[in-house]
């Protein structure tokens, strides 16, 4: 009986310790979703991210005026909020206050006396007082620092900043001011460029150094309270403003050294970090791209009250400028987005739902700034979904695209696919065969109907009357320079002809990158009945190793059609007039593109057209995006593409062009006025041997417009994107550019490898 | 009788394990064989489709070769060199723990020795050009079968070695001893008494051998990717990059047939070591 009973539990912990090994894991786990992608913070859409309770901040558009560059905004000390800038308008100065905690905006007044008058920085006071730091020069060229002090509808007050001499690194740096910010007792701190902060009086111009952040190279500060925040890309020193003692905040410093980027600034236009004083001494609240946070300086948590993945501060795009809390439930927010300054405001909404009922999965397999507009545009339109952005390759992980795939696929057998996909880089052909997108025409023609397309990119993705992945952008490939190699252009190997007969270089970096830029061109030719094209393959290798010249810059990826998350121009004449290139070949994906491409032309007597265009009209697609089949959200997955496929997304510049064609209207309307009325802007460009070049970019003419349009029109042949096909092309493509193996060897691999992959 | 009920309840949670995870999932497999990736019943034509996919003759072919050269081959060589330690007296303990090495190297670390050894600027072609031998290109051609085989022979060798030697050690001395003074020599030992009395053992090893070419996947993945050189693109290549393109119904035909052509082989193997 003995022996039966031991059996038994024997058994019973055999089988016991079999099934622990397939319980779900409950545990932390990888919080960014493993392999199956990096997943932007979700959840945390109210008080603490609790989730399933009620109440949160919901987002709004303040009515302010536009076109205004902030400089500072302050809550002054009777309740006003008051904002001062300059209108680029009509380049005046100006004060703007709201009585009514944002509601509404008054202009309190100009200011006079600041004709050329460039701001380097500048802050309002509590007691509404604004300041500017800019640098001017003594008739020696002696660069001084000056701040002009203002009210309302009074002249500026110019005075020069007696900046003490310090043991600094750089003394040119010393009149040089980065930053300025008011204390809550109104006490002026300014930061110079060689990371010093200075106690200023801005009666007499006396500065007075409160402290040395030469190490830390700090070039940006922020003041909330009576905190002063110097910050770096290396950490954050925190000062108590009124007698100079450091505090230590191990959070704080643990925060900066995770994200560098928050200590970095642009000076024009704003930083990614801003920081405001709360009701409590010690409290302050921070926004990030990843929300609102409050914390107690010294304490060990920052406590999320606003998820940034719901609205416009989890836009990577927007840089901020100012923050205010006006009370516990309302925040005023400044940021700099897409070439426009936006006051928002944030309000505590306790009949909100804490997180959005309605989750929508948006998976892309690699990141973008596009994406991460669209993402910010929607959420600001339906507060009542959360959008839950999956990254398959984040970039820090590892992951390949291929693991990204295999873990996307398996969530769709499993059923838990998501909504919306990004379809660049994955299986499309596939996923439609097997049924896995859904077919999206009826959105298509309604977006048709009402704003057109580019009918020649359109089409392409238009089969058996069904669409299943639509781009929202794309961009074209360029040849351009002198008259005869803008003709070279038409083909890779009149390309080649045209380089090898003038002696000149082809721009190109690395191996690698010459392929990139040479594989959009010609790849549609690639695939004829479903097998590789042998004698396309050959062409495309042979000309690419005539074109090919070894060079420093071999291992390092300057400027490949994609960086980091951003699409970049590739094309660019102005290396002809710089001497580095004896024509120019690349993507054009901006008008700012264009107005610099029009300078170098203007300059140098240069034209451009479709590179390539003898041999195959392509375009390049970029963020082809379709829905799930499977989808139990479909409204909301068509609102998002709506956003994604719209004018207020597509006529952001940069990117590519939109295949909208309201939206391109928008974007051209927007390039003519791009430099504002003064119509141009300088650019210095100068090279490592000495040759510097002054060019006047100005707004694109009508004509510069048309021939641009007229360029999109022409292609109709989308380039071969296919992920695996790329691959085996370009790495096969490299060894023969570094005569690691001959053409022939490379073309034989090249086709047992891809109609193998065709094949299965 | 109750003997065996009590041995039943130690088998059932492994059993019932099998059957939750192995079986029932195998029979959903099964299922989709039949029925089109994007829904609606296929009957054969899934099958058809995957006999017909050149991508699929040549997968399985290569792995039929891989096999057929692979496991006489192993089994051979590890058969010697059992016969060979077991030979020897003082240090078998010690040989034993070293046959082992290989399968506890990570296949990572065997794909980075490959890499190492067998590119076109390795150690191997470095070592050619000092004998005045021209250069291989061991991945790129049909060496990489060979680079394949070796890789294979050397991972499992020593593992199959001890199984060997386990079967060698089962072999009771005074059979051996009565032989000798009946006047066998080691020859005829060999013959009439050492294999006959592994051939049960050698069944088991056979299978296990088998079973493991399938794993070879992963050194040959890591070192050459998805498509490598098509002498070594394997059946496990093919289901690997139907999964990233979600060609289920290809997929679970493909596993079918791989099953039925398994099994079959396994039975055969039995069926002939019985005769």
């Amino acid at each position: 009986m003995r022996k039966r009973v031991l059996s038994v539990l024997l058994a019973a912990a055999v089988a016991f310790a079999g099934l622990c090994g397939c319980g779900t894991d409950t545990g932390g786990g990888d919080a960014g979703g493993g392999v199956g992608g990096t997943e932007t913070p979700s959840g945390a859409g109210g008080q603490t991210g609790a989730a399933g309770g009620m109440g949160r901040f919901l987002e709004q558009e303040t009515d302010f005026p536009e076109k205004f560059m902030i400089y500072g905004m302050e809550k002054l000390d009777d309740g006003t909020v008051r904002v001062f800038g300059r209108s680029e308008e009509s380049g005046q100065f100006e004060f703007y206050d709201s009585a009514d905690a944002g509601g509404s905006w008054n202009m309190a007044g100009a200011v006079s006396g600041l004709e050329n008058f460039y701001p380097l920085a500048g802050a309002v006071s509590p007691d509404g007082t604004a300041v500017l730091a800019t640098a001017s020069y003594d008739e020696n060229e002696v660069r001084q620092a000056q701040l002009a002090v203002m009210s309302p509808g009074q002249e500026a007050q110019r005075i020069l900043l007696a900046i003490p001499e310090t043991a600094a690194s750089n003394a040119e740096h010393s009149n040089m001011i980065v930053a300025c910010a008011f204390d809550e007792e109104g006490t002026l701190f300014v930061e110079n460029l060689n990371s010093h902060v200075f106690q200023v009086d801005p009666a007499t111009g006396e500065c007075r150094e409160f402290c040395d952040m030469e190490e830390a190279y700090s070039r940006n500060m922020e003041i909330a309270g009576h905190w002063l925040f110097a910050l770096s890309g290396t950490g954050v020193a925190v000062f108590d403003s009124r007698d100079c003692s450091n505090a230590q905040d191990p959070f704080l410093d643990e925060m900066f050294a995770k994200n560098p980027q928050l200590g970095e600034k642009n000076t024009d236009f704003g930083a990614n970090i801003v920081i405001a004083a709360g009701t409590e001494e010690d409290e302050i609240f921070y926004a990030t791209h990843e929300g609102l946070f409050s914390h107690s300086i010294e304490g060990s948590v920052g406590e999320q009250l606003i998820n940034g993945a719901l609205n416009t501060m989890g836009n990577t795009s927007a840089l901020f400028l100012n923050l205010l809390m006006l009370d516990e439930e309302n925040f005023l927010l400044a940021v700099h987005l897409n070439g426009e300054v936006k006051v928002l405001k944030y309000t505590y909404d306790s009949n909100a739902a804490a997180t959005p009922e309605t989750e929508l999965k948006v998976y892309a397999l690699n990141d973008s700034n596009y994406l991460r507009q669209v993402v910010s545009a929607y959420q600001k339109q339906h507060q009542d979904v959360y959008v839950n952005l999956v990254i398959g390759m984040s970039g820090d992980d590892g992951v390949t695209a291929e693991d990204a795939i295999r873990a996307l696929n398996t969530d769709i057998l499993a059923g838990n696919g998501p909504d919306v996909l990004i379809l660049d880089g994955l299986p499309m052909d596939s996923y439609i065969e097997k049924g896995i997108l859904a077919d999206i025409r009826p959105l298509i023609a309604e977006l048709e109907a009402s704003d057109g397309f580019f009918e020649n990119v359109a089409d392409v993705y238009e089969a058996d009357g069904a669409v299943y992945g639509f781009p929202a952008k794309f961009y074209v490939m360029l040849a351009g320079g002198p008259a005869d190699a803008a003709a070279a252009g038409a083909s890779l190997q009149k390309t080649a002809d045209y380089v090898e007969a003038s002696g000149g270089k082809f721009p190109h970096g690395g191996a690698y990158e010459l392929l990139e830029v040479l594989y959009p061109v010609n790849s549609a030719r690639f695939l004829s009945q479903n097998k590789l094209n042998e004698d396309m393959i050959k062409e495309f290798l042979s000309q690419a190793k005539r074109l090919y010249v070894p060079n420093e810059y071999e291992d390092m990826v300057l400027y490949g059609t994609g960086m980091g998350n951003e699409l970049l121009n590739t094309f660019g004449s102005v290396n002809i007039l710089m001497g580095e290139s004896c024509m120019s070949y690349g993507a054009l994906t901006s008008m700012s593109g264009l107005t610099l491409e029009a300078a170098s032309c203007e300059k140098g007597g240069f034209g451009y057209a479709l590179a390539g265009r003898e041999e195959v009209k392509s375009f390049v697609p970029y963020q082809i995006a379709g829905i799930g089949s499977g989808t139990a959200n479909r409204d909301a997955a068509e609102d998002f593409l709506r956003v994604m496929f719209g004018t207020e997304c597509g006529s952001i510049d940069g990117n590519g062009f939109p295949v909208n064609r309201s939206a391109y209207e928008l974007l051209c309307d927007n390039a003519m006025h791009m430099y504002g009325e003064q119509d141009n802007a300088g650019v210095a460009v100068s090279s490592g041997d000495g040759i510097s070049l002054d060019l006047v970019l100005s707004n694109p003419t009508e004509e510069q417009i048309a021939e641009l349009t007229g360029i999109l029109e022409e292609p109709d042949t989308p380039a071969q994107m296919d992920r695996v096909i790329k691959e085996i092309v370009l790495e096969y493509g490299e060894a023969v550019l570094k005569g690691d193996i001959g053409v022939d060897e490379a073309v034989s691999a090249i086709l047992q490898k891809c109609n193998l992959y065709l094949a299965e | 009788m109750k003997k065996k009920y009590a041995g039943m309840v130690f088998i059932l949670p492994h059993l019932a394990g099998v059957l939750l995870f192995l079986f029932v999932p195998f029979l959903d497999v099964a299922r989709r064989s039949f029925v089109r990736a994007a829904g609606g019943f296929a009957g054969l034509l899934n099958y058809g489709e995957v006999l017909r996919n050149e991508a699929f003759r040549l997968a399985a072919g290569n792995t039929f070769r891989f096999t057929a050269v692979c496991l006489p081959l192993l089994m051979l060589l590890s058969l010697l060199l059992a016969l060979t330690v077991c030979g020897i007296g003082s240090g078998k303990a010690a040989l034993k723990n070293c046959f082992l090495i290989p399968m506890a190297i990570p296949a990572a670390c065997v794909a980075l020795l490959w890499q190492l050894l067998f590119d076109n600027h390795g150690m191997v072609n470095g070592l050619l050009t000092v004998f005045g031998i021209e250069p291989v290109s061991w991945m790129s051609t049909g060496a990489s079968f060979y680079v394949l085989v070796g890789s294979y022979l050397w991972k499992n060798a020593g593992y199959v070695t001890v199984l060997w030697m386990a079967a060698l050690d089962g072999i009771p001395g005074e059979v051996y001893e009565a032989a000798r003074m009946d006047g066998a020599g080691r020859a005829a030992s060999l013959v009439f008494i050492t294999l006959p009395c592994i051939r049960p053992a050698a069944f088991t090893i056979g299978v296990i051998s088998f079973l493991n070419t399938f794993k070879v996947f992963r050194e040959a993945y890591l070192v050459a990717g998805s498509y490598p050189q098509e002498r070594i693109y394997l059946i496990s290549h093919l289901f690997n990059n139907w999964f990233l393109s979600l060609s289920v119904d290809k997929m679970a035909a493909g596993a079918v047939l791989l099953s039925v052509v398994t099994g079959a082989a396994i039975a055969a193997l039995q069926r002939a070591w019985e005769d």
